[in-house]
């Protein structure tokens, strides 16, 4: 799956740091077309509505009046609907972070990064840690 | 020993002489440390409309004070004391002759400054419904100053019941009034609306008569510009007289108490009997004790002290910044009437350019005052209105317009507490709001905090997304002193911190008035600290993934709320177990808040071998262009790219 367009709320004037959503129109999973009206929210100077560019399906990122900061995600549109499974790697990757180092030698030492899920900060000694142990042993 | 108060007015006018006299001879002998501006030849000016007043009625004076100073109070001996630098002068001895703070009498001499805290006084008097009046004494020669026009526009807008009473005797120090007044002070003050009366110290009858009728007039709320035409017969201070000795002379004639002098023997014998009285003063002053150093200094520290006490701390946003500080008003006006917010655009509809007043007005017509584009007159009207009991919460609506009323915080609301000995302090708030990343571009955008750092008995905090600012608010409420309170026009609207993806960052907050949060993460031991305030610790959270994706390492983070005086003590302890120990500030960093506090921290015993490292905005005004402004002010890649330089 890959995501074909990330909605986030645009700054339309200077005054506000956040907007509010007023109506939502589509549901999760729901195929969009280019043009197909996604949301409208409201400044503090008028109402603005969004729409799709592309074709795809929809994951919706915030609820019918959350006030929501300039720049913040709202819709994400992919090439096919999210699956459950998908969902819980994405957690997973949520709350692990990688260290550039690490990741580097993972790849040059193909591990698979799955390994280290019960670590949380993975910096490129822990890897190769892993390695030499499992080299050895 | 003669009272004055039972002195006719020539009398009282001819101690004022004897007195000036008096410090001119003591000044030609060495006893005087400092200067002296007399204002021999201009008493009956002094004497007309001091006299007339009420004793709880507010007197504000300039570099000439000594006149205004003993027909109003009465007294001569603690001007004495204080012009020989004694403790028993009115002051202390720390005011010297131009410094003057006696109950309700005020000098400074810093031409036109006190103009706008007269205003203050005056507004304070007319909300306070007290009868009571305010005199502003000035010269011809603090025409030339921009101040006094925002005084006069306020003081004929507001109605308050105020004179000012311009003491003209055609000179500004050595340069005649020709050369340095263009037009005409009568028209000037006329065209703001005042009434004008005008008298001279030649016919002091027909002076002192028109002072009690501006004394009357102006007490009902019709604010007065009285013009005394006069002529001072001293140099203007010391030996600096350039005048023509022909033109000097003439005015010696003209003069009314040398002329009452040669007529009236018993003023004559009076003049010898007050000035037996003064030198027998002196001589007793001469064995008075000086203020030692030790009681100079000494004050309530309770306020600056710290205790090292930490709480956890969870940085989740309750409500906006901009909602939180309006409610706390809400509320704290209901539970306080001497509360007054002061500021342009800041009553309803518009409610501030920030709205940070919203509804304010409505609520509390009496506690919101808006204002002129004015910055010097507001913060000058907020130092009166606190010498009045009042609580003042100046708005300044940019941060960069802040520049305008630096000499009021230099000149009033730092020196007051202790050039006039601690006699008054000014409770005042001035917020504002600093800060870029709006496009607003050079002169709306700035960070300019730094150029306050360090002003005795100003203190700056600045607010942060952190920590709710009601406690700072609360703080503030209770402090004795000025503060400026820098706000960050991104953090108004924002409803979350972000929480860094990487580690698990635990926060704890000191239990003190204006906290320090920490942020440490779980999993790592901290290689490095990042000091930082205000807005930029969003930049500081933003940061964090990315320093430890590239550099294997996290940071703790430090947040102050208190910039000046720095909580030295406090910050050593947050950073001590760090080696490497970084500074964010968005203005640039030369002369910054940074460099202070790396400067604190490497004086101390303990944080010797530490690396410092002070990360800022370019030094250059920030520019409207999106693209630019973005690389212009202070930003992740600042942080990264000094990590790098030093790991």
């Amino acid at each position: 799956m890959s995501i074909l367009e990330k909605i986030s709320i645009p700054r339309d004037n200077v005054n506000d740091e956040a907007v509010l959503i007023k109506n939502i129109y589509v549901k999760d999973n729901e195929k969009v077309n280019p043009d197909t009206l996604l949301l409208d929210y409201e400044t503090s100077k008028a109402n603005f509505e969004i729409q799709s560019n592309v074709t795809g399906f929809v994951k919706i990122l915030c609820n019918e009046g959350d006030t929501i900061e300039i720049g913040q995600n709202v819709i994400i549109i992919s090439d096919k609907k999210e699956s459950q499974e998908k969902e819980s790697s994405k957690t997973l990757e949520i709350e692990q972070s990688f260290s550039k180092k690490a990741l580097q030698k993972i790849d040059e030492l193909k591990i698979d990064n799955k390994i280290f899920r019960d670590e949380k900060l993975i910096t490129e000694k822990i890897v190769l840690d892993y390695y030499n142990k499992n080299k050895k042993g | 020993m003669i009272e004055l108060n039972k002195l006719t007015d020539f009398e009282l006018a001819i101690t004022i002489r004897a007195v000036e006299e008096k410090f001119l001879d003591l000044f030609e002998c060495g006893a005087l440390n400092g200067t002296v501006h007399t204002c021999i030849g201009q008493e009956l000016s002094a004497v007309s409309f001091c006299r007339q007043l009420y004793e709880d009625d507010y007197v504000f004076s300039n570099h000439r004070c000594h006149g205004h100073f003993i027909a109003f109070t009465k007294e001569y001996q603690s001007l004495i004391s204080e012009l020989m630098g004694k403790i028993s002068g009115v002051c202390g001895g720390v005011g010297g002759s131009q410094h003057l703070c006696n109950k309700n009498f005020f000098s400074n001499g810093p031409q036109g400054s006190l103009t706008p805290v007269a205003l203050g006084a005056a507004k304070a008097c007319k909300l306070l419904n007290n009868n009571r009046l305010v005199v502003c004494f000035i010269g011809d020669g603090t025409m030339g100053e921009g101040i006094i026009y925002e005084s006069m526009n306020m003081v004929s807008l507001y109605k308050v019941p105020l004179i000012f009473i311009c003491e003209n005797n055609l000179y500004a120090q050595s340069t005649p009034i020709s050369k340095n007044l263009a037009g005409s002070i009568k028209k000037r003050a006329e065209s703001f609306g005042l009434d004008i009366f005008q008298g001279d110290t030649w016919d002091y009858n027909n002076l002192s008569k028109k002072a009690k009728h501006a004394i009357e007039y102006a007490r009902e709320g019709n604010p007065v510009f009285f013009i005394v035409d006069t002529y001072r017969l001293k140099a203007h201070s010391k030996g600096d007289d350039d005048r023509e000795k022909e033109e000097v002379n003439r005015y010696n004639k003209l003069d009314v108490l040398n002329k009452e002098l040669q007529n009236d023997n018993r003023l004559m014998t009076f003049y010898k009997e007050i000035k037996s009285e003064i030198d027998s003063y002196v001589n007793e002053a001469m064995n008075h004790e000086e203020l030692s150093l030790h009681k100079y200094l000494d004050f309530d520290k309770t306020e600056n002290t710290y205790t090292p006490k930490w709480d956890s701390h969870s940085i989740n946003i309750e409500d906006k910044q901009v909602n939180q500080i309006n409610q706390y008003f809400n509320q704290a006006i209901r539970n306080n009437d001497k509360l007054i917010f002061i500021g342009e655009d800041i009553e309803d509809p518009y409610g501030g350019a920030f709205k940070v007043t919203k509804g304010l007005s409505t609520a509390y017509q009496k506690n919101v005052i808006n204002t002129p584009i004015s910055e010097a007159g507001i913060v000058g009207m907020g130092i009166g209105m606190s010498l009045l009991g009042y609580r003042p919460f100046v708005e300044i609506m940019f941060g960069d317009f802040i520049s305008y009323s630096y000499d009021q915080i230099l000149t009033n609301a730092s020196k007051f507490f202790f050039m006039y000995n601690k006699q008054v302090s000014i409770p005042l708030t001035i917020r504002t709001p600093m800060g870029g990343g709006r496009g607003y571009g050079p002169t709306h955008s700035q960070s300019i905090e730094k150029l306050f750092n360090g002003i005795n008995n100003i203190q700056i905090v600045a607010m942060n997304t952190l920590i709710d600012s009601t406690h700072i608010l609360r703080s503030l409420e209770k402090y004795s002193h000025t503060t400026i309170l820098i706000e960050n026009k991104l953090d108004y609207g924002r409803l979350k911190n972000k929480i860094p993806k990487t580690g698990q960052y635990n926060f704890v907050k000191s239990i003190s008035d204006y906290p320090i949060i920490i942020g440490s993460p779980e999993n790592i031991k901290p290689e490095i600290s990042i000091i930082t305030y205000g807005g930029s610790v969003h930049i500081v959270l933003e940061t964090i993934d990315e320093i430890f994706y590239e550099f294997e390492v996290l940071p703790k983070i430090v947040v102050l709320t208190k910039l000046y005086p720095l909580p030295l003590e406090m910050i050593e302890s947050s950073v001590s177990d760090t080696k490497i120990i970084l500074t964010l500030e968005e203005s640039n960093v030369e002369g910054g808040i940074g460099s202070d506090i790396i400067a604190g921290l490497a004086e101390l015993k303990n944080m010797k071998g530490k690396q410092y490292k002070r990360i800022g905005s370019r030094n250059v005004p920030i520019p409207s262009t999106r693209s630019l402004e973005e690389k212009t002010i202070v930003n992740s890649n600042d942080i990264l790219n000094t990590i790098r330089s030093i790991m």
